[in-house]
């Protein structure tokens, strides 16, 4: 096995999702469990990353 | 004959009730006229597609038009001599799709018409569209616009997705694009996402792009360098600059890098932060600026090439805690480098924006243009370029309207108290709170001193 962290098995991307700005003001690092996880995704990407998730090639370590 | 600077908060008078973080900015001045500049940044329309910022005076004003056709993920534009192309991430649907963008005339308000799409899939998408283009000014193929846009393609996923989709003739009635991988190392998962293209008159085209490396991956990246010596439009494309080392394609800048993924700086996230510029007259000088982790910090470093890519100096300039380096080239070898940096402590820090001037990277010409409150996203990159010797920039911060945050002088169109601070809404009456707002700036003239600096 790598040394790889299971987050390296999810496809982590730069991805903006607009609606977050259209509901107001970001909460950014403000979620414990992301702030763990290393993801780059703040919380309101939350949507989106279950969707790309959910599409990434199944297996359980592809859900975290 | 002095430096003049001249500082512009790109938010129209019309909007300004808006209170949104229009944030992770981008700028495109029209090659033959510098008075047309378009910015981009992700500031909500409010309806089915995005704005564009747009400028009719060199940047003294702006407008905003939703000419990109969807919502956005990632997106921005850029002049060629004969029409403005975009690349936009647009969702819905999911997955999303990378869309090629065209207009001949943003300022109409038509819609970009979409010359190339690449949907996604396999769990992934085309993240980060980065568009370059160029006309080409000498024969074969005067008059032509070849469009360059980089990505990292995550449909691949597990693969090395650092891509560009090339376009030979991007005014043509059916543009035809190939898609050229990048990556000719193993990856762990996947590439990083900013693929930074430099494009020289002479057909010599650059890019970077960050190769995630067993065992870490993002926690041992490379910096690469690939080039094209005639426009990247061959049958073999990038295949012209090889490794000193390993004699694969692509030269390393740096290896075994941290790029400070989920890392954070400030209000704001790190892990992609990349640049490259090439010098407008001598196609064998290019500079890359990456940002990793060192001791613990996110720090930015410049690099360059005088061999066309081949081999590479140390550091030129180092800063820590910086992010969002943009690099570009005057006319007359002046380097410029625009990035961010948190200055203070926790929770009391500002963001300064610099732009650092030097022609040798010897010496360096500091100039602050902003030191703002750090308080939401600014986003993952800003943008830098020029014509001839001049410097246009963007930037997104924090827009509350205080002259000692704008060391340079600023000028905003939206309702703004500066003697109170307080921003207010397009009714004037009532006071609304600080945002984020994209910035242009433009740099003219040089020092006095400046020739000290020859090489």
């Amino acid at each position: 096995m790598s040394a790889s962290s299971p987050a390296d098995h999810l496809v982590q991307s730069s991805l903006h999702y607009t609606t977050a700005a259209s509901r107001g003001p970001r909460r950014r690092h403000r979620n414990p469990r992301l702030r763990r996880s290393g993801q780059w995704w703040p919380v309101d990407f939350e949507e989106h990353r279950y969707q790309v998730a959910t599409l990434v090639a199944s297996g359980p370590r592809n859900r975290q | 004959m002095g430096v003049k600077i001249k500082v512009v908060n790109m938010v129209p008078l019309s909007r300004s009730s808006e209170t949104n973080d229009d944030s992770e900015t981008n700028l495109s001045v029209n090659p033959i006229n510098k008075r047309q500049i378009a910015g981009t940044a992700f500031t909500p329309s409010g309806g089915p597609n995005t704005l564009v910022y747009l400028s009719k005076n060199g940047g003294d004003t702006w407008t905003v038009n939703a000419i990109v056709p969807g919502q956005t993920g990632d997106y921005n534009t850029k002049f060629s001599s004969r029409a403005l192309y975009g690349g936009n991430l647009r969702w819905p649907p999911f997955p999303l799709t990378m869309d090629v963008l065209r207009t001949k005339n943003p300022f109409i308000g038509l819609l970009m018409a979409v010359i190339d799409a690449r949907p996604g899939g396999g769990g992934g998408f085309f993240d980060q569209p980065w568009v370059e283009t160029r006309t080409v000014g000498k024969k074969p193929g005067a008059g032509k616009d070849h469009v360059y846009v980089g990505a990292n393609d995550l449909t691949i996923f597990p693969g090395a997705g650092a891509s560009i989709d090339i376009c030979a003739n991007g005014t043509g009635g059916a543009p035809v694009f190939k898609l050229v991988r990048l990556d000719a190392r193993p990856v762990l998962g996947q590439d990083g996402p900013s693929v930074r293209i430099g494009i020289h008159r002479s057909g010599k085209v650059y890019a970077a792009f960050f190769g995630w490396r067993p065992p870490g991956g993002r926690t041992t990246s490379d910096v690469v360098v690939v080039r094209d010596d005639h426009w990247g439009i061959g049958a073999t494309p990038f295949k012209d600059l090889l490794d000193s080392v390993d004699l694969k394609r692509g030269s390393r800048v740096v290896t075994g890098i941290n790029v400070g993924w989920g890392v954070g700086l400030g209000s704001d996230r790190t892990g992609s932060d990349l640049t490259l510029a090439v010098d407008p007259v001598r196609a064998s000088v290019v500079w890359v600026a990456w940002c990793d982790v060192q001791g613990g910090a996110i720090t930015l470093h410049a690099r360059r090439s005088t061999d066309s890519g081949k081999t590479w100096s140390g550091d030129l300039l180092t800063v820590p805690n910086a992010k969002n380096p943009a690099l570009a080239i005057g006319t007359d070898h002046r380097v410029g480098l625009l990035y961010q940096q948190v200055v203070g402590t926790s929770p009391n820090w500002r963001w300064e924006e610099h732009l650092q001037l030097s022609r040798s990277g010897a010496n360096w010409h500091d100039i602050l243009l902003a030191k703002t409150a750090v308080k939401s996203w600014t986003g993952d990159y800003s943008y830098l370029e020029t014509r001839g010797r001049e410097f246009f920039g963007i930037f997104a911060a924090d827009n509350t309207p205080n002259h000692t945050n704008f060391p340079h002088g600023v000028h905003y169109q939206r309702k703004a108290d500066f003697t109170t601070h307080k921003l207010l809404d397009v009714t004037g009456a009532t006071v609304i709170p600080p945002s984020i707002d994209p910035f242009f700036f433009k740099l003219s003239g040089r020092r006095d001193d400046d020739e000290d600096d020859e090489e």
